[in-house]
């Protein structure tokens, strides 16, 4: 898919200790794009949302979000700019309920400051009028409608990747970055997700997709990058990462072919 | 969405709850009108104001503050010193030393609040016991440890506060104004701020929230509490010396907010209410009274994990649900 560059990540280092946990990773992801990085397990996937997201900073390299240069910048700045992200282990406020954790998602968007709250100037009941509408679209959307007023602690795992999605999509991002949304999921749960991935998408909001579960990769990915121990070993179109040699190596090791398993 | 209307009407009873709260506090030294227990009161009153506002730092927040006694002395020496020494007016030595506070607590947090948890409470403790020998030693400022006394009576449009009785309802009401300034604030924007970056900074930071500016925020804001804490206490006792200013005392105010209920409305008065009343109370176990003291915190501890505001509430709860049934 082509189209103009949203993200541009290129030779982007990491080390922990002695260990490369990403040695020169580069792609570009497009506009309106659903992107997604697949590896086994310790391949820096992770650590590549940590270093966009501007949660650690890379020993070299550079990421360019909208022609605009990110290292270096704190994550509230990176949010700021329109990119925002979900966590591998989901991380909620857990004691705080589902429509509240939205609303924190919602605070970046809209200005007011401490006097305004602390002495109720009428400006105040706007803002917060126009946060809790906006969360309650949000909580609607992913169907959490019913448990707005619920401790988000007590929401099923699936739930709770749903809410965290939520709350991302609150700070009206350009670009969202998921991290394992399916992981640990059941099947009706994995759709639901499924589904919603898309219509993500579908609001004009470009994707870039970490995540095991190839039933997910391949049904929703425009184009796949694939680590292997830090190092970017392939990239291309679902088809294509099918097919290739170093990948199905990765994966199942050597002297077996995607196409004989089948 | 009745739901909501529920949070709604839960605000609703908050808010009575604390009109009642506070119309009691109004009425009770008409009906009890005992020096004593005024002088009791007027002490509760001071430290209820102190640890609302390390219950927003600490409590809902999650930054602990092991030298919120400081900003209690920065506080009470601007006022003693303006208005002994100079011999200003008690009301700007009360917003000087706003000032002051607001300054210092500014330079401290600075670099201190980019710690966390045990980091940043022994940088504040650092901070106490660096304040506390300055209380003692800077004896041109503060009188070195004899302190400072002859502390003028606050007053107003030639309304003196020199008794018991109106020093009471002068500081009760400015804990009633402050207390509802502090659950404006929480039911807010920034109070869901603070929860969340309580709960997970990298989360809170993710989404755009700056967390470093909102500690420091919530720092300032909890230090200037304190230190009209300290200006009230200083024209109240009219003698200050620096013991009261100690890191003793910053962990007593520890004490009041984990005691009261972290992160809890009512935490801080609960809290402040017992750590002032109980030693006063146990005055009749005379040599054992700090042993029942001890014992009395220690059991709290143990058994209600939410302090007192959660075992209050979660009573509460047990009653209306079984009223129900």
């Amino acid at each position: 898919m082509e189209g103009d560059v949203l993200l541009k990540v290129s030779g982007l280092k990491k080390a922990f200790g002695g260990v490369m946990a990403v040695a020169g990773v580069s792609f570009n992801v497009a506009h309106g794009q659903i992107k997604s990085i697949i590896g086994p397990n310790g391949a820096g996937k992770t650590t590549i949302f940590n270093l966009i997201s501007g949660a650690l900073s890379p020993l070299s390299g550079e990421v360019y979000f909208q022609n605009q240069d990110l290292i270096g910048l704190s994550p509230h700045q990176i949010c700021a700019m329109g990119i925002s992200r979900t966590f591998q282990n989901v991380i909620l406020f857990k004691r705080m309920t589902v429509l509240e954790n939205v609303m924190v998602g919602r605070h970046s968007r809209v200005s007011s400051n401490f006097i305004s709250s602390i002495v109720r100037l009428p400006s105040f009941k706007n803002t917060e009028k126009a946060i809790m509408d906006k969360a309650l679209d949000l909580t609607a959307m992913v169907g959490l409608e019913k448990k707005a007023f619920e401790m988000a602690q007590n929401l099923p795992l699936g739930e709770q990747k749903l809410l965290e999605i939520a709350r991302s999509l609150a700070t009206d991002p350009k670009l969202i970055l998921l991290d394992e949304p399916a992981g640990g999921l059941n099947t009706a749960e994995l759709e639901t997700i499924i589904r919603l991935i898309k219509k993500i998408r579908e609001k004009g909001i470009t994707i870039l997709l970490v995540e095991h579960n190839m039933r997910v990769i391949m049904d929703v990915s425009d184009e796949i990058v694939v680590l292997n121990f830090g190092e970017q070993i392939a990239s291309g179109t679902p088809e294509e990462i099918k097919r290739n040699e170093r990948v199905i190596q990765a994966y199942l090791g050597k002297g077996v072919s995607f196409a004989r398993s089948k | 969405m009745s739901e909501k209307d529920s949070v709604q009407k839960k605000i609703k009873n908050r808010n009575l709850g604390f009109a009642t709260f506070f119309g009691i506090m109004m009425l009770w030294p008409i009906l009890y009108p005992n020096p004593y227990y005024l002088n009791v009161m007027v002490f509760t009153g001071i430290n209820t104001l102190v640890a609302t506002g390390l219950n927003l730092l600490f409590g809902y927040a999650g930054q602990i503050s092991m030298g919120h006694a400081t900003f209690l002395g920065i506080g009470a020496y601007c006022s003693a010193f303006l208005t002994v020494k100079l011999g200003w007016n008690p009301w700007l030595g009360l917003l000087i030393g706003i000032l002051v506070t607001t300054l210092f607590s500014f330079l401290i947090g600075l670099p201190s609040l980019k710690l966390r948890g045990y980091y940043l409470a022994m940088a504040t403790l650092a901070f106490g016991i660096i304040m506390e020998t300055f209380f003692i030693e800077l004896k041109s400022i503060t009188g070195g440890p004899d302190g400072i006394g002859g502390i003028p009576a606050l007053s107003l449009f030639g309304f003196k506060f020199h008794t018991d009785l109106r020093y009471y309802y002068l500081v009760w009401v400015i804990v009633a104004f402050l207390s509802l300034l502090v659950i404006n604030l929480v039911n807010s924007k920034a109070g869901r701020g603070m929860r969340a970056l309580h709960e997970s900074e990298l989360a809170a930071e993710v989404l755009g929230i700056n967390t470093f500016r909102y500690k420091l925020m919530i720092f300032i804001f909890s230090a200037i509490y304190a230190s009209i804490g300290g200006s009230l206490f200083a024209h109240y006792i009219t003698h200050i010396t620096p013991d009261s200013f100690s890191v003793m005392h910053s962990i007593l105010i520890v004490v009041m907010v984990v005691i009261g209920g972290m992160g809890k409305i009512w935490g801080p008065l609960l809290g402040a209410g017992i750590m002032t009343v109980l030693p006063e109370a146990l005055r009749a176990f005379e040599v054992y009274h700090e042993i029942a003291y001890g014992l009395i915190l220690v059991l709290i501890m143990m058994y209600f994990t939410d302090g007192i505001a959660g075992a209050l509430s979660f009573i509460f709860k047990k009653i209306s649900l079984s009223v129900k049934s």
